[in-house]
């Protein structure tokens, strides 16, 4: 069966492009644009096998949704967080989550991240 | 004449001039320094009567002294002796008087005649010098302050005020009448300086050199800064007699001081401002640049491996480049604009056609918008940029379809008054509050935390479309009411006929 990824980001575009690259790649794949839109999803499909989270998000950004995630459904699906920012490992410690990917990559990055970190 | 030799001999030696005249004034006897004194030899002195207008006197004040004022005259008239008068002489072969102290009195014979009088000068010009030495640079000291921007003020051991130079009075609003003769501390006069200074004399320090900034208030209630600088006064055995203070007005200073504060702290926010503008700017095109590169990275991917790459793909790119082409086109307007270097491009344009093209525009990329255009009946004809004039109309429009709902329509009216054209774009979207709408034309005022705002851009079309609408000579405006919509508006000045 195929790997489920779960894509929360909120610029469409970026999002639309991950996903079409990973469907190649042969994974099924789930789209938010926003923390909130994210966890209305997992409430109603299957636990993925990994979860590739932006942080700067209207609405629900990815500090909260980690916190939320973390809290319902533990560590039952490896988070890896994609950032802009600097310091992209500290705020994957800060929220948890099990790796990290420094915006922009390129998606061979993406695909090694994904393979190394998925269940 | 032994005696009279003896007597001769005396007065030589005398350092008092002596003088002996008889009933008519005629002098008898004079010694060595009355000589001296007067600059004559003894056979010019000898029989001289004092009436003789050869003797010149002068008073005390230098004005010409009269004959019935001449000590012997004096004497002679009243019968009385005079004392310590003083004389100056006029001497032809001196260009200064030779001052005298005098004292003359009679000698009476039996029956109570005066028969002679006796009239005898101290020299006391080096004396009188040294007054008036004295005398001039007090009046030179007393000019210097009193002509001084500073105001001095002069205060004696017991409190009270002796003096105050007319800078003080200027500046503290009393008359010199007003304060002279005030016991310290009255209203006026802040604390802190007299617990300054009766500290000081407490302590019996000698020399006061400090400076203390205070706050002065004058007489009608309103305060002003001062530096004072005081210093103590004191007598021989070296206790405090009174002491003097200089105190400037540091109004202007001080203002100064705010003044540069303030600009330092303008520009402070001004770089703080540009600063977040950049990263603003940066994380702008850092998202469509991603965007693109990840669109060829996939474009890539599917030529390897043979997937096909359809039309729908090539769209989403050219739309990242548009994107990234926009904003640097706003960019370079923006730096135009704030570097004075945004030409305009004059033409006779017909404006009503040119709104409605540029609506037709919008209705193929928002087709389910109602979008209404109000015209005059008759074209007008105006000078304007038409390039930057579109761009305007666009910005508004643009603004008015994404900050209003879905389905809500959109109002584009033109009208005219005798020297004016007004172009106003209406929308029924939220509103916008009275506070937001003074930020709404600044450059750079969008934050880049600001990611609720979803339309992206750099938010400085506002901005740049006023700064073209002026440049034309004319004003851009909002109005809005909250829950209702907002209509932005522009008017232009139309051509002189
Ligand atoms: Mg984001």
């Amino acid at each position: 069966m195929n790997k489920t990824i779960l894509i929360i980001e909120d610029e469409e575009e970026i999002l639309y492009t991950l996903r079409d690259f990973l469907e190649i790649e042969g994974y099924q794949v789930l789209t938010a644009l926003n923390g909130f839109e994210a966890i209305q999803l997992l409430e109603k499909s299957v636990m993925p096998n990994l979860i590739l989270l932006d942080m700067k998000m209207p609405i629900m950004n990815g500090w909260e949704f980690a916190a939320a995630f973390l809290a319902k459904y533990d560590h039952q699906c490896p988070i890896v967080i994609t950032t802009a920012a600097g310091d992209a490992a500290q705020r994957a410690k800060d929220i948890n989550a099990n790796d990290w990917i420094s915006k922009p990559f390129d998606l061979d990055t993406l695909l090694e991240k994904i393979k190394q970190n998925e269940l | 004449m032994k005696l009279q030799k003896e007597f001769d001999h005396l007065f030589e030696n005398f350092t008092t001039g002596v003088v002996f005249h008889d009933a008519q004034s005629q002098v008898i006897f004079a010694n060595p320094e009355a000589l001296r004194l007067l600059g004559l030899t003894i056979d010019q002195m000898l029989g001289k009567n004092a009436t003789d207008p050869h003797w010149r006197f002068i008073r005390e004040d230098e004005s010409l002294m009269p004959l019935n004022e001449f000590p012997v005259n004096q004497v002679l008239a009243s019968g009385k002796p005079i004392k310590n008068l003083v004389i100056g002489i006029i001497r032809s072969d001196l260009t200064r008087p030779v001052w005298a102290m005098c004292n003359a009195h009679p000698e009476f014979d039996q029956a109570e005649n005066i028969y002679q009088v006796i009239v005898n000068f101290t020299d006391v010009t080096d004396r009188r010098n040294a007054t008036d030495q004295l005398k001039s640079s007090l009046q030179f000291t007393k000019d210097l302050i009193g002509s001084m921007k500073e105001g001095f003020i002069v205060i004696d051991s017991q409190w009270i005020i002796q003096d105050v130079n007319p800078a003080f009075c200027l500046m503290t609003g009393f008359s010199h009448e007003e304060l002279v003769g005030q016991k310290i501390p009255y209203p006026y006069w802040p604390a802190e300086e007299v617990d300054y200074l009766k500290g000081v004399c407490d302590a019996k320090v000698l020399k006061v050199r400090e400076s203390l900034e205070l706050i002065f208030m004058r007489k009608d209630g309103t305060r002003f800064p001062i530096i004072a600088s005081p210093s103590l006064v004191k007598n021989a055995k070296g206790e405090i007699v009174s002491y003097i203070s200089s105190i400037t007005d540091i109004s202007e200073r001080k203002e100064a001081e705010l003044k540069i504060k303030a600009a330092l702290e303008e520009s402070k926010s001004a770089a703080i401002i540009k600063s977040r503008f950049l990263d603003t700017a940066a994380h702008e095109l850092r998202t469509p640049v991603s965007a693109f590169s990840l669109l060829l990275q996939l474009t890539q991917k599917k030529l390897e491996q043979g997937i096909a790459v359809e039309m729908p793909i090539l769209i989403r790119m050219r739309k990242q480049v548009d994107r990234i082409s926009d904003l640097v086109v706003e960019l370079m307007d923006v730096s135009r604009l704030e570097r004075g270097v945004l030409n305009l491009k004059l033409k006779k344009t017909d404006i009503a056609s040119m709104i409605a093209s540029c609506l037709d525009d919008f209705r193929l990329r928002a087709p389910k918008r109602p979008m209404h255009f109000i015209q005059p009946e008759h074209p007008i004809e105006i000078t304007i940029d038409p390039l930057r004039i579109n761009q305007v109309i666009s910005n508004l429009i643009d603004n008015a379809l994404k900050y209003s709902f879905e389905d809500t329509p959109i109002k584009v009216s033109i009208t005219t008054t005798q020297t004016h054209l007004c172009v106003s774009v209406k929308d029924q979207g939220h509103g916008i509050t009275e506070e937001k709408q003074k930020d709404l034309f600044a450059p750079f005022s969008r934050g880049s935390d600001d990611l609720t705002d979803k339309s992206g851009g750099l938010g400085l079309g506002l901005f740049i479309s006023r700064e073209i609408i002026t440049l034309h000579g004319g004003t851009m405006g909002v109005r809005s009411t909250i829950g209702e919509g907002s209509t932005f508006y522009f008017e232009l000045p139309l051509d002189k006929k």
